[in-house]
């Protein structure tokens, strides 16, 4: 019977080569990729995201855990019959056009894997017509967009504009983030949802996208 | 009587009350102007359009207002810098995109936009060995282009006028760790690979102290103020915890300090953005004298707090916020934040009013002026 708990214990404290030495055992001795994700991988991300919201740790601490995650992810992702079987949902994810500053984005997107989401990251300096495109290619319940720059923060209507215009805004939820961001914001150029930092943003999308 | 300019800003670095709080525009490479900003303010006040150079390279898209902006609102300080080497490795790679002396590469968006740093020349080594840190060039740190004409410049401030002078020394240790080896893989090192974290912050401290005392031994003897920028914080929280700065970091950052104090009697002023307060005792221990920008908008950076906490040992040197109040208020909120900060940063001295960070291209001309006319009102 494995203890699942062991491979959470061992992201949480960031042992990425152990981790990946673990889920190939199970797997091979006969455990599911699917309990292998939902029963390790996804306790053990979120007890860093509760301790990383709590204050108690920081970035070096979340970032080794994610590393480790992902070691044992890509192990059993290829074993998985259907992965959207065990996906909680699915977001396109980047930084508004014009804005480089991707850090805050990519430690969202670290979370949102982590607690079993489908992220397509678009990385940065995305275009309107971009979050479109990906938004149509995939099966979306939802377009996340930072800004770091005040200057760039009006390209978030301008994309929220374009999703209406594309007749998609009805079918997504939309949820934005970065430092100059705020609720009111949010509420100001119709998004759905705002998450202030990386951990707060999977409870925004739980929130925005029910489980089936 | 009023205090000279140079006066003023002494006074307040020394934690003693002033006629008025100093202030500080375009004085560090963190308190200019956005090129588009600096137009609509020099039409707002009805002056000639002045064409000034932009700074284009690392976060620049910023112009350093001139001299008669500068006198306009009555700014106390000048800031100078150290120059690029003669024997620079950097060199121009694309449009948009170039690399620095420490083999770094830089790219923007487009030409409104500032530029990040996007690739570091140790980035992609999955597990770096102590002896990857020789394989890559390391900047010359005696090449004496940086310090050409420089102490030409700073005489002339001394000799024609009475503003207090702040040299602006390149980032520091962790900054340019970070950019090297790339920012996730830096703080990922400082737990999963201890050994090498240690040897790279060690040749990066070995090169910036050799600039700082080159520049030092030059005009160490003119300056009021040496700053060094080193971000060691996000919105709502530091890089690290204390206790892993302790650990990792403080030991580079004491070691550049006390040289820096050995070789000048300026106060050390640190540049770091974002939430700090948890790092603000161990900087006050290494012999930091003043920290800027003050965040006032990240987390624990509550400026009443930081003053009653820290403000017998450290000057502040910024606290205009630029996430909200100087982009999306108004005049009113502005001179608002102002008196507000000249009464909890400002109780008791030791405060250097500026901006959080440069002023974005948004940033209304209004608000500008508001920020230096409600600075020097009388009260």
């Amino acid at each position: 019977m494995p203890v699942f708990e062991d491979l959470a214990n061992m992201i949480i404290s960031g042992q990425h080569t152990a981790a990946a030495e673990w889920a190939e055992t199970e797997l091979s001795s006969g455990t599911t990729p699917e309990d292998i994700i939902e029963k390790g991988m996804i306790p053990g991300m979120d007890e860093i995201g509760r301790r990383w919201k709590d204050q108690e740790i920081h970035m070096p601490e979340v970032l080794i855990a994610a590393r480790a995650m992902k070691a044992a992810m890509a192990i059993v992702k290829p074993q998985l019959q259907n992965s959207s079987d065990t996906s909680r949902g699915s977001v396109v994810i980047g930084t508004v056009k014009g804005d480089l500053h991707d850090i805050g984005k990519n430690l969202v997107v670290m979370m949102l894997e982590g607690a079993g989401y489908t992220v397509y990251d678009l990385g940065n300096d995305v275009a309107p017509e971009a979050f479109i495109q990906a938004t149509e290619e995939n099966d979306v319940d939802v377009v996340a967009m930072s800004a770091l720059l005040t200057t760039t923060v009006p390209m978030m209507t301008e994309t929220i504009e374009a999703l209406k215009d594309a007749e998609l805004r009805t079918k997504v939820k939309v949820m934005i983030g970065g430092a100059p961001v705020s609720d009111e914001l949010a509420k100001q150029i119709g998004a759905d949802g705002y998450a202030p930092d990386g951990a707060s943003a999977v409870d925004v999308i739980s929130a925005l996208v029910p489980t089936s | 009587m009023a205090l000279s300019h140079c006066e003023r800003v002494r006074m307040a670095l020394n934690h003693e009350e002033t006629d008025r709080v100093p202030i500080d525009f375009g004085g560090g490479p963190a308190t200019q102007i956005h090129p588009t900003a600096y137009s609509n303010l020099l039409k707002y006040l009805g002056f000639p359009e002045e064409n000034l150079p932009v700074s284009h390279k690392g976060k620049g898209q910023v112009v350093a207002p001139s001299k008669k902006i500068l006198q306009h609102f009555d700014v106390d300080v000048r800031g100078f810098y150290t120059s690029e080497p003669d024997s620079s490795l950097g060199q121009p790679l694309a449009t948009n995109r170039y690399s620095d002396e420490w083999g770094v590469e830089w790219e923007k968006s487009d030409v409104l936009h500032p530029y990040i740093n996007v690739l570091g020349p140790l980035q992609h080594i999955p597990e770096p060995v102590v002896s990857d840190v020789d394989s890559i060039e390391w900047p010359v740190p005696d090449d004496l282009g940086r310090i050409r004409g420089l102490r030409e410049q700073i005489l002339s401030v001394r000799e024609h006028s009475d503003y207090a002078v702040v040299l602006n020394l390149p980032n520091s240790t962790f900054a340019l760790a970070q950019r090297v080896r790339g920012f996730v893989e830096t703080l990922e090192d400082l737990l999963l690979n201890e050994a090498f974290a240690e040897a790279l912050q060690e040749k990066i401290t070995d090169v910036i102290c050799g600039i700082a005392v080159l520049s030092l031994n030059e005009v160490g003897d003119l300056i009021d103020g040496v700053s060094f920028g080193d971000d060691m914080g996000v919105q709502n929280q530091s890089y690290m915890s204390a206790d892993l700065y302790k650990k990792m970091v403080k030991p580079h950052h004491a070691r550049f300090v006390e040289m820096l104090h050995k070789h000048t009697d300026a106060k050390v002023i640190t540049h770091s953005d974002g939430s700090i307060r948890e790092l603000i005792p161990d900087f006050i221990d290494i012999g930091i004298d003043c920290i800027n920008p003050v965040q006032v908008s990240a987390t624990g950076m509550e400026p009443e707090q930081l003053n009653r906490d820290y403000g017998m040992d450290l000057a502040f040197w910024g606290g205009i916020d630029t996430q909200h109040v100087l982009p999306f208020g108004d005049a009113n909120d502005v001179a608002n934040a102002v008196r507000g900060r000249r009464n909890d940063l400002g109780k008791g001295g030791g405060f250097i009013q500026a901006s959080v960070h440069n002023l974005q291209s948004e940033v209304p001309p209004e608000n500008i002026v508001a920020m230096f006319e409600t600075a020097v009102e009388s009260v």
